[in-house]
């Protein structure tokens, strides 16, 4: 059992790292990208390729790259090359589209990246895709496999917290506000001097960057990556966890990974009888429920559980004694 | 041209299609100055606004704005050379607050790069104190101080224009384009509505006002511009233009009792 949560909140904290990057992208600048899992794809196939090492025994499946390369430079790569994938994407797909054909050009992008990677054996192991990834560190600690769990756990946690601090740290900055500003009306943006274009596509590798990093912790997780692990529904997940726990909100993010993917989508897997017969039922209950999810939240609670945060602004010298500013509460939910 | 003007226009012109929207526009705004630009419907006015501030590329004409050609340059370069304008609705950023309208209407200088927000947090933090006090003052002017934490969404149509034009100040351009700066406003708040305009003039931004109202025109402007069938046809003050024939011409049978006319002389 202890094993199972722990594995379970691992796969939450590196969905979470996933979902405050996709916030970036779709909650602070309002970028509809329906192929972010391609991203985190590329950061999981890299890093991997970086540190898988080449081939021991005649016959085994060999991969490009096989650089034996030590897990935090490979993580680096990874995260680079999404941040490179997303710069290309961005520049070609930012620059002239209006934002639903930019989501349609996403998702077909998407879509031919999926079957070139999972036809291509020489690649990065086509549908069978790559295994055999090193755990991180392992060689150099003296866990055993149950203490090296807890281990990998306590290095995914840290790393969403420290994704999660920068992301804040951001959200507030002239930076984040300006994302915002564009969001709201990118006209009107345009017209206050802000340089619209390379605004989105810097939101839009920000968010590939964070994708990549936790692709990397994902492979390297999971031992394994395979275009199973990566289908255009990935993405969809993401975003119900995010409507869940609230649009451009950093924490709401967070929370709403845990709720879909660590409650409910567990809920369907472990605790739901399995229909003899129809093996695949309780996966597509998990799409069911998350379209639910997303149809409710959007008609009775748009902003989600946790709204955006709203800037207080003090005035020093004239509010010296009301600048303890209270945290805003959350609002009760309104059924209108 | 004098050495006063800010904004030269020569020859402008755009077509849609076979329709010639704007054709050979030419005119000359003095700094310092508040000028309307009024027409008719469809004479070619908020074209003329879309080509002046980038957002429509001209066809040909030439644009001298400070004395510098500004043609073909994208709405943001505009802006940055301190050319500022407003649209027929308020476009507020909604999930900003009052403040942070404030604060993204400010010159940026660079200053919301990520990279500098990342390793320069105590510069970017001074300068965000000083935009506070600055945006505190100007919110205080126009009477949305008590408002500055409310979503810009939430204010009433008023109060939205009343930010826009705090905006305005905020930026600092040298001159601004106001695209009817009347409409989606109460009749009541008129009045609020003139007096941020002239503390536009008084924070030293030249204006030019397209308005369909023509006795705010005559109260708010020095001098107006006739636009009809996408050319200028007149210009000077109210009183003059009262007498000239094209423009009576232009006007006549759409809006001679605006002008103030007496038809029957």
């Amino acid at each position: 059992m202890i094993d199972y949560l722990v594995s379970v909140l691992t796969l939450v904290s590196i969905f979470a790292i996933l979902a405050i990057g996709l916030n970036v992208q779709w909650g602070w600048t309002g970028m509809l990208n329906l192929t972010y899992i391609t991203f985190v794809a590329v950061g999981a196939y890299v890093s991997a390729g970086l540190d898988v090492g080449p081939p021991i025994y005649a016959g085994q499946q060999t991969y490009i790259l096989s650089l034996s390369l030590p897990f935090p430079v490979a993580a680096l790569g990874g995260t680079l090359a999404a941040g490179a994938a997303g710069a290309l994407i961005g520049a070609i797909a930012l620059r002239r589209l209006r934002a639903d054909y930019f989501a349609i050009v996403t998702l077909s992008l998407g879509l031919v990246v999926y079957q070139v990677v999972a036809q291509n054996l020489g690649l990065f192991g086509g549908q069978v895709g790559m295994f055999g990834i090193p755990q991180p560190f392992a060689n150099n600690l003296p866990f055993s496999p149950e203490e090296y769990t807890f281990f990998y756990l306590g290095l995914c946690l840290f790393a969403l917290a420290c994704v999660y601090l920068l992301a804040r740290h951001l959200y507030r900055s002239p930076f984040g506000r300006t994302l915002r500003a564009i969001r709201d009306d990118e006209v009107a943006a345009q017209a206050f001097a802000r340089p619209v274009f390379w605004f989105k596509l810097r939101a839009f590798i920000l968010g590939s960057l964070i994708a990549g990093f936790g692709g990397a912790l994902l492979a390297h997780f999971v031992g394994a990556f395979n275009p199973a692990g990566w289908t255009p529904g990935e993405t969809f997940l993401l975003y119900t966890a995010i409507f869940l726990g609230g649009t451009g909100n950093n924490l709401g993010a967070i929370l709403g990974v845990f709720l879909f993917t660590g409650v409910i989508s567990e809920a369907t897997r472990n605790f739901i009888p399995m229909i003899p017969g129809n093996p695949d039922a309780n996966e597509a209950l998990r799409g069911v429920v998350g379209g639910l999810i997303i149809i409710l939240v959007l008609r009775f609670r748009p902003q989600g559980i946790l709204p955006e945060p709203r800037d207080k602004d003090t005035d020093r010298d004239k509010d010296n004694n009301a600048s303890a500013s209270l945290p805003v509460a959350p609002a009760t939910p309104q059924l209108t | 041209m004098t050495a006063a003007s800010i904004l030269e226009v020569t020859d402008l012109s755009k077509s849609f299609g076979g329709v010639e929207a704007v054709r050979k526009c030419s005119f000359t705004i003095e700094q310092g100055s508040i000028t309307g630009l009024i027409g008719s419907n469809g004479a070619g006015k908020s074209t003329t606004v879309n080509l002046l501030s980038g957002f429509q590329r001209a066809d040909s004409g030439e644009v001298r704005f400070a004395g510098e050609s500004i043609m073909g340059r994208p709405p943001h370069q505009v802006a940055a050379r301190g050319l500022i304008r407003t649209f027929q609705t308020a476009r507020e950023w909604g999930s900003l607050s009052v403040m942070e309208n404030m604060l993204v209407a400010a010159r940026a200088m660079g200053r919301d790069a990520a990279w500098r927000s990342l390793f320069r947090p105590r510069r970017i933090a001074t300068a965000e104190r000083d935009d506070r006090e600055a945006a505190r003052g100007i919110l205080a002017d126009l009477g949305l101080v008590a408002l500055r934490d409310d979503r810009a969404g939430e204010l009433s149509g008023g109060q939205k224009r009343l930010l826009e034009f705090a905006r305005i100040v905020m930026a600092r351009p040298q001159l601004a384009l106001l695209d009817e700066p009347l409409s989606g406003v109460n009749p009541v708040l008129v009045a609020r509505i003139s007096h941020a305009i002239e503390y536009l003039r008084q924070s030293g931004i030249t204006l030019v006002i397209v308005e369909h109202n023509l006795t705010f025109v005559e109260q708010a402007c020095d001098t107006a511009i006739v636009m009809a069938l996408g050319t200028v046809i007149a210009s000077g003050t109210m009183n003059a233009l009262r007498k000239d024939p094209a423009v009576l011409d232009a006007y006549l049978g759409v809006d001679t009792s605006a002008l103030g006319v007496d038809t029957s002389a």
